[in-house]
């Protein structure tokens, strides 16, 4: 152990000697940059959504705070779709913050690479992560990258892609990206956790320009992943604070409800839901508004889908109440 | 035994001499004019000169201090209302049956037959004429000027080393005595190594013991001008403005000499014993000679000196180098003593300001910058610093000194990059450095430049995005080294300092960056 700590202090002071050491990169920073954060995938659903799922006793109800014909529960559904993407997300995050942690083992011009490094929650595994750089518009125009998380089994030759992605600007904040998750590949490789869902992920997303979008398309998994359905989620979030969100549940009767809606800076808004009911098989559609209190100020339900009438359709209030939106936000 | 020496000598000592003693008044007027007018250029050390024999007299001259006038600087008229001035109070105390002495000192320019004082004139004729109806028993004139020995000129001039004064019983001396420092052809010359004129220089050595050749710590008029004459043709004598021969004048009735200087009643002093046989150098703590003793084996010497830490010098005989030694007077007597000396070789000259090596600490606050624009935004921003400096200086030889440095800092910046919202950044620095300069002393101030070698850690991290890694890089950086040092106290100094350093940065490419760093600060040096 002595022996070691002389010579790593030899090796430093040769080190210092010779050239300077560290990780003092500002390269790195712009590769890292390329990778995409936290909040350039998160989904963020106004407050009018109310607690989540707690609060869903049924798809339309007076309640003391809202009067007829009642709270805008099906809008309420909204927010734990969200929370369980935003998990999903943050999950994929973890993995790509590890990168952060670390200097680089190897830089080239336009490339870095993180490891082989060991796996340490699955022994006998090692990982690594691989972004080129290229100049597709000239060496003035912005630079794309393209990234890649691997794994193998020691002893292996090649790697396998788990997460490939690639991005278009010069940092996520301010451009464009894709992210594909493999998670097949995960449990192939013996890289999986218990929680790591079948199938696959792909992510799109752009901050080049308003509204910012998020595109996460669980359709390859055959049960979504992370708590959420199968289904393609669309998220657009405008400055402006207006916003629209595509997404997709099932109730507690076990019917299938997807669901477009578009809502206002306060938190208003329209939604068309197109359900296929569980008792019949039978499918369709009906509209809803709400006010910025989560309450609802129209509805439409031509199949009575709700129950809320004993002769079709249902209506109650009135569409010129629902909230004005941009031409192309939300389903009508 | 002891007692009845010491009574027989102090009978002698009355007998022979007339000392000042309880009923003598003596009155000093001493004028410093760097100015001489039109013509001339201006002089570094009048002024100096004559705070100088201003305090030798108040010390051992026997001048109170509501007797003396110091003008500096003051101008002509000045001059002459401080003469009528001291020449009334010397007229009463005269009549009140005091004896009286007036010294009048005067260093300065001299041309044409007249002291230069600024644009006033006062011709050395009237000059002479007032000291020669002053009502004082004695009047001495102590001329320190170009061609001063014209003053002299009309009667009694004798340019020779010594004048003989009958020494008998009787009344005291009475009568006008001159001295210049300079025969009437001759320049008087000012010397930058020992910050005064030499005549001056040479009088107040002379003063304080230097010219006490008899050993009875008196120093009589024929004794310092004994002293004065030998010391200044010595200094002068192979210098380029030529040799100069300090005059003298005298017209003194009476018997006994003229006690200028009595340094029984200071307790305090550099004694020089018997066999002890050189030309000594006394210096204060600045560096400035105070006092010259050319000492001549067979009696002791004594020098009155105020209290202080002095270092005294001399210089072989051999030339093969030089005795020094630092010595501090308080209230008794210190022995010179050659063999407790430091030999030392002649380049660590004190008077040329080596004072030996010390050990010095520097405390400043500065400020980093790299020159490159791009890497003050893309790597290293501006920082501060505050550093401490440890420095030996004279340690390697004189005018070279070492020392150790570090320094701790940090800043924040943003990160600029293509495309990219600016990143904020906290960036920290710490270096810690060896230099070796050379000093280079112009009085108080000291300029220096060397070389200086660094180990430098430099990092930064981004607060506002906690997912970045905190980065960081160190290197060896060699660089320049310089500083501007003003010297308040012998232990005290501001300093300025400026680095330029060479880094050598190859993380991301490889590129040769500069940076400097500045420092403001102050040292203190310890020791002597």
């Amino acid at each position: 152990m002595r022996s070691v700590t002389r010579g790593a202090a030899a090796l430093a002071a040769l080190c210092a000697l010779a050239a300077g050491c560290g990780n003092y990169s500002t390269e790195d920073l712009r590769f890292l940059s390329a990778l995409p954060r936290r909040e350039d995938l998160r989904v963020t659903i106004p407050a009018s959504t109310g607690a989540g799922p707690a609060a869903l006793t049924g798809l339309t109800a007076a309640t003391a705070a809202c009067g007829s014909p009642g709270a805008a529960t099906v809008w309420q559904w909204a927010k734990p779709t969200s929370d369980d993407l935003n998990a999903g997300v943050s999950w994929i995050i973890g993995l790509i913050d590890q990168v952060r942690r670390h200097p680089p083992t190897h830089r080239g011009d336009d490339s870095r690479r993180w490891g082989p490094f060991d796996d340490d929650k699955h022994p006998g595994h090692e990982l690594q992560v691989v972004i080129d750089r290229s100049w597709p518009a000239g060496a003035d125009g912005p630079p794309a990258y393209a990234y890649r998380f691997e794994g193998r089994a020691k002893g292996d030759a090649a790697f396998t892609p788990l997460i490939v992605g690639d991005f278009r600007g010069a940092s996520a904040s301010h451009g464009d990206g894709d992210v594909a998750l493999d998670f097949e590949a995960f449990w192939t490789v013996g890289v999986a956790n218990p929680d790591t869902p079948h199938g696959s992920m792909a992510i799109g997303y752009s901050r080049s320009s308003d509204p910012v979008t998020t595109d996460l398309n669980l359709l390859a998994a055959p049960s979504g992943g992370f708590g959420a359905a199968a289904f393609e989620y669309l998220y657009s979030g405008w400055a402006s604070g207006i916003g629209a969100f595509d997404y997709k549940f099932t109730n507690t009767a076990g019917d299938v409800l997807e669901v477009r809606t578009g809502y206002d800076a306060a938190g208003a808004g329209r939604l068309r839901v197109t359900f296929t009911r569980r008792a019949d098989g039978a499918t369709g559609t009906f509209d809803q508004c709400w006010d910025a209190g989560g309450c609802l100020v129209y509805v439409y339900d031509p199949m009575n889908f709700n129950g809320l009438t004993p002769t079709p359709p249902y209506t109650a209030g009135s569409a010129a109440a629902c909230a004005t939106l941009p031409a192309g936000v939300g389903p009508f | 035994m002891t007692r009845l020496a010491a009574a027989v000598a102090a009978v002698a000592l009355a007998a022979t001499a007339g000392a000042a003693h309880a009923s003598e008044r003596r009155f000093a007027l001493v004028v410093g004019e760097p100015d001489g007018g039109a013509g001339t250029v201006r002089l570094r050390y009048a002024e100096r000169d004559a705070r100088r024999i201003h305090a030798i007299l108040l010390q051992v001259g026997g001048v109170r201090p509501d007797d003396a006038r110091l003008l500096l600087g003051a101008g002509s008229a000045a001059f002459r209302r401080a003469l009528g001035e001291l020449s009334a109070r010397a007229a009463a105390a005269k009549e009140r049956g005091d004896r009286t002495v007036l010294v009048v000192y005067y260093s300065g320019h001299a041309k044409d037959g007249a002291l230069r004082l600024g644009a006033g004139r006062l011709p050395l004729d009237e000059l002479r004429a007032a000291l020669e109806r002053a009502p004082a028993d004695v009047r001495i004139g102590l001329l320190d000027s170009c061609r001063s020995g014209a003053i002299a000129r009309a009667k009694g001039v004798r340019p020779a080393p010594a004048f003989d004064v009958a020494t008998g019983p009787g009344e005291g001396p009475a009568g006008l005595v001159l001295i210049a420092s300079s025969a009437a052809d001759e320049d008087s010359q000012e010397s930058d190594a020992v910050g005064a004129s030499w005549f001056t220089h040479h009088l107040a050595s002379g003063l304080l013991g230097g010219a006490d050749s008899s050993g009875d710590r008196r120093v009589t008029l024929a004794e310092a001008y004994a002293y004065a004459y030998a010391r200044t043709v010595g200094s002068t004598a192979s210098s380029a403005g030529g040799v100069q021969h300090p005059v003298f004048l005298y017209d003194l009735g009476g018997t006994g000499d003229v006690v200028l200087a009595d340094l029984a009643p200071v307790s305090g002093g550099l004694v020089f014993p018997a066999e002890a046989e050189g030309l000594y150098v006394v210096l204060d703590r600045s560096g400035r000679a105070v006092a010259e003793v050319a000492k001549a084996a067979g009696a002791e010497r004594r020098l009155a000196l105020s209290p202080g830490r002095y270092t005294v010098k001399k210089r072989l005989a051999d030339e093969s180098g030089l005795l020094v030694a630092s010595l501090g007077v308080d209230s008794g007597d210190v022995a010179v003593d050659d063999g407790r000396m430091d030999r030392r070789p002649l380049d660590r000259d004190p008077q040329k300001g080596f004072g030996g090596a010390r050990i010095a600490l520097v405390a400043g606050a500065g400020a980093q910058r790299f020159f490159d624009e791009g890497a003050r935004d893309g790597l290293f921003p501006p920082a501060s610093l505050a550093g401490l400096e440890l420095a030996l200086r004279d340690d390697l030889g004189h005018g070279l000194a070492w020392g150790v440095d570090a320094a701790l800092g940090g800043g924040r910046g943003a990160l600029k990059m293509d495309g990219v919202d600016p990143i904020p950044v906290r960036f920290s620095e710490l270096a810690a450095g060896a230099s070796l300069w050379r000093d280079f002393r112009f009085g108080r101030a000291t300029l220096s430049a060397g070389a200086r070698v660094a180990f430098t850690w430099l990092a930064r991290s981004f607060p506002a995005e906690q997912q970045l890694p905190s980065q960081y890089f160190f290197t060896v950086t060699p660089g320049l080294t310089g500083a501007a040092a003003w010297r308040f106290t012998p232990a005290l100094s501001a300093i300025a300092r400026l680095r330029l350093n060479y880094l050598f940065y190859n993380v991301d490419e490889n590129r040769s960056l500069g940076f400097a760093e500045g420092f403001l600060g102050v040292e203190y040096a310890f020791g002597d």
